[in-house]
């Protein structure tokens, strides 16, 4: 950190003393750019933000101590005077970076592309050419601002509703005159005191112009504490409403500040007080009038107070020890322990505005007094209400950083967080609680968030040891309510709604072990069970599931579908819904129609042989008869290459293939592994393919030994000898790592699945960005809410480490 | 009176419905909308509308213009929420007209009716300040992703958020796509619900060269580009006169309909009356100074705007936003 006075070039052409602090070069999460920030040494208080611009232009002078640029955010010029010359090259080699990185970053750089590509919706469309229109239309000439007195209201108030972009910063200096604002404020009471409506109407006008200014200095003087109740006094005679309005009554007798512990500091405690009424002003005064520029200082305004009053608790070294001092010390159900849980959610929603390493540090301490014992104890005993607020603490520490938590409900003796997630997932009456519990458990479970393999491997042994059965079980309740015809008395529809979309995520994120429990437990042909209940939205939900795992292209799951003959209820739920064009008919279309696109030989073989017949005259879509075409075509190919004789295969290969298979299926297997070599590719080439032929065993759809009741013994033979032929080490370099581990069935398509999951990867970023560019008012977005994704890098490391990973997949090959 | 004449009541005066009533209404109304078609058929008389985007008082304003629900049959393409201060309200009332008259009005998924925007232009943040939590947020969202995707009236006029994708030329193609999703980033439903329809004319002020290509469009007359183009939103895309005739004749259809740009008139015409966007939100945002339109199509799909402005002040209410009665930090 350089050791730096700030200078800000004044209307005198004077430099001001700002301050003196340390500055380094952030990435600014909410701007998503890099910038220069300097902490003051004296309060930590921040005393300059500049975002580095590509186009800014940056001088050194003195005897290389001296940074400036033209800021234009700030509106003037600004001079960082580093302590040592050291320091300034520092700085000075690191600003010419960003700016030469900006230069140089290529279009295919997914960071930009993602930015590039960000949705624009239609107001903003318009408003560029709204704000350009202002700016023409308005004056750039010099502004006047008469003395605050009376007879002069009517001038002041005009000139203040017809001032210019250009003409902002100047009257904005002319109002932070010393003296100026609190005179006028003055005169305010004189007329409140008077009754005088038409001065009073002024008055509203002047206040609105002053704050429309978007002045940070002046804002901030606005709404201190000293002048704060009569701007809002004077914002209460908005002339446009019917009726005169009571922000100060509110602010004063209706608004509680909770102190659950106390803060010593003044000062924090006056920004407190600050930042709750800008907040008032932005989204209950003004709301209606604040253009985007005002918008977006008040909130910039707000972010940093908030982040300063983070700070500040942070390096408190009492407060935290005593806030959970005092949330051990009340009984649940007493209405501190609402406070303070309810304190704990509004901190952690704060936390998300610090800079990564500070919040890190804020989650740790945090983690460290014991974060998750307390929230574990409001999960077990708390109401709905608090157990809701404490999924919210949950969440922000897991979007931060899953691992911790992770280990902590390993530790922790009977799993019991774990066990309070998965019994509020599952028997919860309350749908919202269950819905931020599915949330929780997707980040628990992300296997990107899992650095450590250890980690990985003992957090999803217990979940699959202990937790996920408790989803099937719950799926298992509802068939057998079904069947007695009992379906209301069975699990809530919406929490079998949630179940499919975990084991959605499972299928897609997991690798062997959601297979091996899909295959262990006949999983897909009891989520199917759903396709015959009453829900028309949970049937579509079962019909997801099973297109989930089609989608993976994983020859695995689809040799365990036509083995178990897991198509024959889809059908039939396709032909019962009949002709009826609803969301069951498309989604069950699409599953087929994707199959086709993807050219699944598989499926495509075992539809048509088996379900053909009934199928052939559904005749509103070409689905079907596309279908049969793509079917013969292979049979064609197939008989043109029984002639040629040869296989595509290299010998080593196939050696690789047998070899992997044991003995009792091997010539079956060797079929389909030939079969299935060449993908894709040849489609339109008929003649290019392997020889060999599906065989009658394959295509009649079912397997003895994978019955639905094989239950929890192992069933023997087939798909399930080949898994646990592995030894360990081997998966643990290939789980969840990418398309390797998607391939322990044998599948040939781990090209094409290596693929899908760069472009999952892909869409993943793309999405981020796209939120994040979104994220119109940048830097300024204090009410960012608590779930919203956050602007991070990590999905743009995501495809990178997809990008390498068929390497890592070829060295599976060949260890296998 | 039934739980939901109350509720429908009660919405239309602004109040918001308790956060388990409104669990309620969203199970009702998924019931409904999972058994709606990507392409949802609409007989006229039918008046269409375009987006809302919570300006509540203003949706008041068209119902007094347009007739009340049940009484007149409506569509909505779309955008009801984000961007204005009443969002929940908007959608709720609407919902609940759905439930109640579900053959009385027809609501089509616009771009704004997803997870990731909604969390940037307002939605979001509202559900949170007026329920303290992000529950009525997610119902409404899950419901989403069961809202049709579009509409066809009588077999002659297509009605859609944004406008074409590359993808489909037929409309039966819009059948093979499980909208139960956010919108994505790519595909034909994410361009449905994002493209635009586009005429760039050449620029006349750009100095004349002396020869060549440049100088013969130059002096050609101004026209439509034609065929595809590159969406400036980051999503869908731009699509030409010669797009839309073609989608036209091959659907056999008169008119497409569709929303997703404010228009400052309320309605536009483009490609020889081949297309027509609808804007329904006047002064949008509260600021663009804009009038609004629906379109009235009768039983023989004769057409009729009607046009009309933002509330007058005086019936708005003015509390904008609620603010939390207590604060830790």
């Amino acid at each position: 950190m350089q050791r730096v006075k700030v200078y800000r070039l004044n209307n005198e052409g004077l430099w001001d003393d700002k301050g003196t602090g340390h500055v380094s070069v952030e990435f600014m999460e909410q701007s998503g750019a890099l910038g220069l920030v300097v902490i003051s040494e004296a309060d930590t208080r921040t005393l300059l933000i500049h975002r580095i611009s590509k186009h800014a232009i940056y001088h050194r002078q003195g005897e290389d101590t001296i940074i400036t640029w033209s800021d234009p955010e700030i509106g003037t010029d600004i001079a960082l005077s580093f302590q040592e010359a050291v320091g300034c090259n520092c700085i000075w080699d690191e600003v010419q970076n960003v700016q030469h990185n900006f230069h140089n970053r290529h279009p295919g750089n997914s960071m930009e592309n993602g930015f590039k590509k960000r949705m624009v919706d239609e107001y903003e469309q318009v408003s560029a050419a709204l704000e350009g229109e202002l700016a023409e239309g308005g004056s750039s000439g010099p502004v006047e601002l008469p003395q605050p007195e009376m007879d002069q209201l009517p001038e002041l108030a005009k000139i203040l509703s017809e001032v210019s972009m250009f003409q902002r910063d100047r009257a904005a200096q002319q109002m932070l005159k010393p003296g100026y604002v609190r005179q006028l404020l003055e005169l305010f009471r004189t007329c409140e005191d008077l009754e005088d409506a038409a001065c009073l109407a002024h008055l509203y006008t002047v206040m609105k112009g002053a704050i429309m200014l978007a002045d940070t200095n002046l804002l901030e003087l606005l709404l201190s504490e000293e002048h704060v109740m009569d701007v809002v006094g004077a914002l209460e005679y908005d002339p446009e409403l019917p009726e005169h309005q009571k922000h100060r009554e509110f602010l004063r007798d209706h608004v509680v500040f909770k102190e659950v512990v106390p803060i010593a500091d003044q000062a924090i405690r006056a920004k407190i007080h600050q930042t709750y009424r800008m907040g008032y002003v932005k989204d209950v005064i003004l709301p209606r009038v604040l253009d985007d520029g005002t918008f977006a200082a008040l909130s910039s305004l707000m972010l940093f107070n908030n982040v300063e009053v983070l700070m500040a608790l942070h390096s408190d070294p009492r407060f935290f020890a005593d806030l959970f001092a005092r949330v051990k010390a009340v009984d649940p159900g007493e209405p501190a322990w609402r406070d303070l849980v309810a304190f704990l959610q509004e901190l952690c929603g704060l936390a998300k505005h610090l800079q990564a390493g500070t919040r890190g540090q804020l989650l740790q301490k945090l983690t460290s007094l014991g974060l998750f014992e307390v929230m574990t104890g409001v999960m077990r005993s708390g109401s709905d209400d608090l157990r809701l607020r404490a999924t919210d603490v949950l969440l922000s520490a897991l979007q931060h950083d899953a691992s911790p938590m992770r280990s902590f409900a390993l530790k922790q003796r009977d799993h019991e967080l774990m066990r309070l997630l998965m019994g509020a997932l599952l028997d919860g009456e309350h749908s919202g609680l269950q819905r931020q519990v599915l949330e929780m458990l997707r980040l628990l479970l992300h296997p990107e968030s899992m650095i450590q393999s250890a980690e990985k491997d003992e957090f999803l042994q217990m979940f699959y040891d202990n937790h996920i059965t408790q989803m099937m079980d719950t799926l298992t309740k509802a068939d057998e309510a079904m069947r007695a015809g009992k379906a209301s008395s069975g699990p809530q529809p919406h929490t079998l709604g949630l179940i499919v979309e975990l084991l959605c995520f499972c299928v897609q994120h997991h690798a062997y072990r959601i297979k091996y429990f899909v295959l262990r437990n006949n999983l897909v042909e009891k989520v199917l069970k759903l396709l015959r209940c009453r829900e028309r939205w949970l049937v579509v939900a079962a019909v997801r599931f099973l297109r989930t795992c089609i989608g993976l292209k994983d020859e695995f799951y689809h040799r365990y579908l036509t083995r178990n003959s897991l198509f024959e209820p889809l059908v039939k739920a396709f032909l019962d819904n009949g002709e009826r064009y609803n969301l069951l008919n498309s989604a069950i279309l699409e599953l087929f129609e994707y199959i086709l696109r993807e050219n699944i030989k598989s499926l495509v073989v075992h539809i048509v042989e088996v379900f053909y017949p009934r199928l052939e005259h559904v005749e509103y879509v070409d689905t079907f008869r596309s279908l049969k075409l793509r079917y013969e075509q292979g049979q064609e190919r197939l008989t043109s290459h029984a002639l040629a004789g040869t296989t595509a295969t290299s010998a080593q290969e196939a050696a690789l293939m047998r070899a992997r298979h044991r003995p009792d299926e091997r010539a079956l297997a060797k079929d389909e592994e030939d079969y299935f070599k060449e993908d894709d590719d040849d489609d339109e080439q008929p003649t290019a393919g392997p020889a060999s032929s599906p065989g009658p065993a394959y295509s009649n759809g079912s397997t003895p030994s994978m019955t639905s009741d094989s239950g929890a013994g192992p069933p023997h033979g087939g798909l399930f000898g080949r898994l646990v032929d592995y030894d360990d080490d081997d998966e643990d370099d290939t789980e969840e790592k990418g398309p390797g581990a998607t391939n322990l069935g044998g599948g040939e398509t781990w090209a094409g699945a290596a693929g899908l999951r760069a472009a999952c990867g892909r869409n993943q970023a793309q999405s981020m960005a796209t939120t994040c560019g979104g994220l119109k008012r940048g830097l300024t977005q204090p009410g960012s809410p608590s779930k919203r994704p956050r602007l991070r890098e990590e999905p743009l490391r995501e495809v990178a480490m997809t990008g390498s990973r068929p390497s890592a997949n070829s060295n599976f090959w060949r260890r296998s | 009176m039934s739980d939901l004449d109350r509720w429908i009541e009660q919405l239309k005066n602004c109040e918001p419905l308790k956060e388990s009533e409104v669990k309620v209404l969203c199970e009702k109304a998924m019931e409904i909308l999972v058994e709606e078609s990507n392409v949802q058929r609409v007989d006229a008389p039918v008046t269409i509308c375009g987006d809302i985007h919570g300006q509540f008082y203003d949706l008041k304003e068209l119902f007094k213009v347009g007739g009340d629900c049940p009484q007149t049959n409506y569509l909505f393409m779309g955008d009801f929420v984000d961007r204005g201060f009443y969002s929940v309200e908007t959608f709720l009332l609407l919902l609940a007209l759905k439930v109640r008259y579900p053959d009385r009005i027809t609501l089509i998924r616009g771009n704004h009716e997803s997870r990731q925007i909604t969390q940037v232009y307002g939605f979001y943040d509202e559900c949170l300040r007026k329920y303290g939590s992000v529950n009525v947020w997610r119902y409404c969202t899950d419901i989403f992703d069961y809202l049709s995707l579009s509409a066809l009236i009588d077999n002659r006029i297509f009605c859609v958020h944004g406008g074409l994708s590359p993808t489909i030329t037929t409309v039966d193609q819009i059948r093979t796509i499980d909208r139960k999703q956010e919108v994505p980033h790519d595909g034909a439903m994410c361009d449905l619900l994002w493209s635009d329809p586009e005429i760039r004319t050449i620029d006349r002020k750009q100095e004349v060269p002396h020869d060549g290509a440049m100088c013969d469009l130059l002096w050609s007359d101004p026209e439509d580009i034609e065929g595809w183009g590159l969406s400036p939103r980051g999503a869908g895309y731009l699509f030409g006169g010669d797009i839309c005739a073609n989608f036209n004749s091959t659907n056999k259809l008169e008119l497409i309909c569709r929303a997703h740009q404010l228009v400052m008139e309320g309605f536009k015409w483009m490609f020889s009356e081949q297309l027509v966007t609808v804007w329904s939100a006047p002064n949008y945002c509260y600021r663009c100074g804009n009038v609004a339109a629906i379109l009235e199509l009768d039983e023989n799909l004769s057409k009729n705007f009607k046009v009309f402005e933002a509330a007058p002040q005086e019936t708005r209410g003015v509390p904008a936003k609620k603010a939390a009665p207590d604060y830790f930090l």
